[in-house]
């Protein structure tokens, strides 16, 4: 098997006597779209949070491309290539959309302290920030302020912020969080879309087993902190622990037309 | 490039109203001249008395564009802005008056003030920017009021009255070249305003305008904020320092009330009423409100035989005139206009966009 992109060693993450994070290993390999399922407080947030440099791990390693990045800061992980959407919500309220995507698309550059030129003037982030904003379908609201959008809009500004950075290994936490059910079709769309533009790798966190199931190449299951079990689409929906812990009954007939193969 | 089009041409636009108001502050000290009959270069007089009025609006308008800088544009509240602003003061004075440096001393205080302003900057932000909003505010708070209450009872500067300073040449005497001091002023405050708005056009001023915005997503995104923090209070102390100097230079004295809260309210204050974050709002705040206080000190009003006088109850007028603007102009006088706009602007396109539409499916 080839180095995956990322590789959890053991991490643990504990808030007081909380342990969130409970020496957790995880291998995401390049190139795919992995989902992290899981109950309400099951730790997923967390390890995003320890993956993406919000968090320090109590213990235990994270590794990007072979290299640790357990200690760096959070704008230096971005530099590598590791890009982040959020659950709640977290886009630049009163910049307009384009201002939004423009300063992603500056943030991986080494302009940014130069008081001497105007930012305006470096057109490529210009051109770079709208194929984001077309990317998501924000095109005609492009000169509105971010706050004005309605939340699916946002949803997607959020996309397109991502998309501008141009991050070798996507974090999208929870993407479909508080959307209308009929852009969820969307979003699988976006998503399939994403990965099929080459060497992307996609971390996904979510609720919504019928985006899960779609969109997976592989799917780890966590639970009180700790992995619970791992596999493809298939494999999970066939999983009788996931299954009796986590999944029941509720989505009974989703998981059954996955583990018939519905899935590749 | 039909957008960076629209926005140069947007620029040009924006432009004459700042040109109008350059030209008019050039030739202020004549029409003032001409209006009341005095000559602009005289020792006294009305129109010397209106250039000194005009002299103290733009020192406030200096020192409330460079709070605005870190409150209105990078959202770090500050409450002790004053303390760059009195500490400069006192260093150029320090430095001017005393006699073995003589000509050179105001030079040399110069230097002395801004620099210190700059280290002070980066050190209180060193130490206290990883604090969030409000804590940071206490912080400076702090530092400010503890450097008040020890210039006002240290003797060597005078306890609380403070210090004049010595005899200044000449040509930079507020009171003997008035003109030429008004002239040195407005040139100040002309680059501070080019300054400003040059940083805000940079991708720098981008970023400042992300962390106030959303810190926590400007460094997910790649942003070490610190840093731009750091930046950001840096320049606004230099800023307040150079308001400082001029300010002390005006009244030729520096007293420990520089570093009060009133130099730090009142440029909040403004840059709340002209519209934080914008450009010309906070300079619009400070000198409107400082030229009603100004006019409204002394006027009284007589009611039978009681005379009013407004002075005294000015703090109400001006409290009640702040609460007004806030309900009336929810982001400022400047900022709802161009909010406004903005909304207008992008209903507009949003609508063009629609119709572009409509027409595609129909033909």
């Amino acid at each position: 098997m080839a180095e995956p992109i990322l590789e959890c060693r053991r991490v643990r993450k504990e808030f007081g006597g909380l342990v969130a994070v409970n020496d957790v290993d995880l291998r995401v390999e390049r190139g795919r779209v992995h989902s992290i399922i899981g109950p309400n407080g099951a730790g997923k947030t967390t390890l995003m949070n320890l993956i993406s440099g919000i968090y320090k791990p109590t213990r235990g390693e994270v590794l990007f491309k072979g290299q640790p990045i357990t200690h760096l800061p959070l704008h230096r992980r971005a530099h590598l290539g590791i890009g982040r959407s959020f659950q709640i919500t977290n886009i630049f309220p009163n910049l307009t959309v384009l201002e939004n995507v423009r300063l992603a698309a500056q943030a991986r550059s080494n302009v940014n302290f130069n008081v001497l030129r105007r930012a305006y003037s470096y057109t490529d982030f210009i051109a770079e920030a709208m194929r984001a904003i077309d990317e998501v379908g924000l095109t005609p609201v492009a000169s509105m302020l971010a706050s004005a959008l309605p939340h699916g809009g946002k949803r997607k500004l959020e996309l397109a912020i991502l998309l501008a950075g141009a991050p070798e290994l996507l974090i999208l936490d929870e993407p479909t969080a508080g959307v209308a059910s009929e852009q969820v079709r969307e979003m699988i769309g976006n998503i399939a879309r994403l990965r099929a533009q080459g060497d992307r790798t996609i971390i996904v966190v979510e609720h919504n087993m019928n985006l899960v199931m779609n969109v997976s190449d592989y799917i780890t299951v966590m639970h009180m902190g700790s992995v619970l079990a791992e596999g493809t689409p298939a494999e999970i929906a066939a999983n009788k622990t996931v299954q009796s812990a986590y999944l029941g009954e509720l989505y009974s007939d989703v998981l059954d037309k996955a583990a018939g193969g519905a899935h590749e | 490039m039909q957008l960076s089009r629209g926005i140069s041409w947007r620029a040009a636009q924006k432009n004459w109203l700042l040109i109008g108001a350059l030209i008019l502050l050039i030739v202020f000290p004549f029409i003032v001249g001409a209006l009341t009959n005095t000559s602009p270069t005289a020792r006294r007089g009305l129109a010397v008395y209106w250039q000194g009025v005009m002299i103290e609006l733009l020192i406030y308008g200096i020192l409330t564009m460079s709070y605005n800088l870190l409150f209105g544009f990078t959202g770090v509240i500050s409450f002790g802005h004053a303390l760059f602003f009195g500490l400069a003061g006192y260093l150029l004075g320090g430095f001017q008056r005393a006699p073995e440096l003589a000509e050179s001393g105001l030079l040399i205080g110069i230097v002395v003030a801004l620099s210190v302003c700059a280290v002070l900057g980066l050190l209180i932000g060193t130490a206290t920017l990883r604090l969030k909003g409000v804590y940071f505010a206490i912080f400076t708070l702090a530092v400010a009021e503890m450097a008040y209450i020890f210039l006002s009872r240290y003797e060597p500067t005078g306890s609380e009255d403070g210090f004049t300073l010595g005899a200044l040449p000449e040509w930079f005497d507020p009171t003997r070249s008035r003109l030429t001091f008004y002239y040195i002023v407005t040139a100040i405050f002309v680059l501070t305003f080019i300054l400003i708005r040059r940083l805000m056009e940079s991708p720098t001023g981008a970023v400042l305008l992300a962390i106030r915005e959303n810190e926590n997503r400007a460094r997910t995104v790649g942003f070490n904020t610190l840093t731009y923090k750091l930046f950001a209070i840096v320049l606004a102390g230099i800023l307040a320092g150079v308001a400082g100097i001029l300010f002390t230079l005006l009244n030729k004295k520096v007293g420990p009330e520089m570093l009060g809260t009133a130099y730090t309210v009142n440029p909040l204050l403004m840059t709340i009423i002209g519209g934080a974050g914008t450009l010309t709002g906070p300079v619009i705040g400070a000198i409107g409100l400082r030229f009603l206080e100004l006019q409204l000190r002394n006027v009284q009003i007589a009611v039978g035989d009681t005379v009013l006088e407004i002075g005294r109850t000015l703090p109400i007028i001006l409290g009640a005139l702040f609460i007004l603007v806030v309900l009336v102009f929810p982001y400022g006088i400047v900022g709802t206009f161009v909010r406004w706009r903005q909304n207008r602007k992008a209903r507009d396109a949003e609508r063009l966009a629609k119709q572009a539409e409509a027409l595609r499916s129909v033909s």
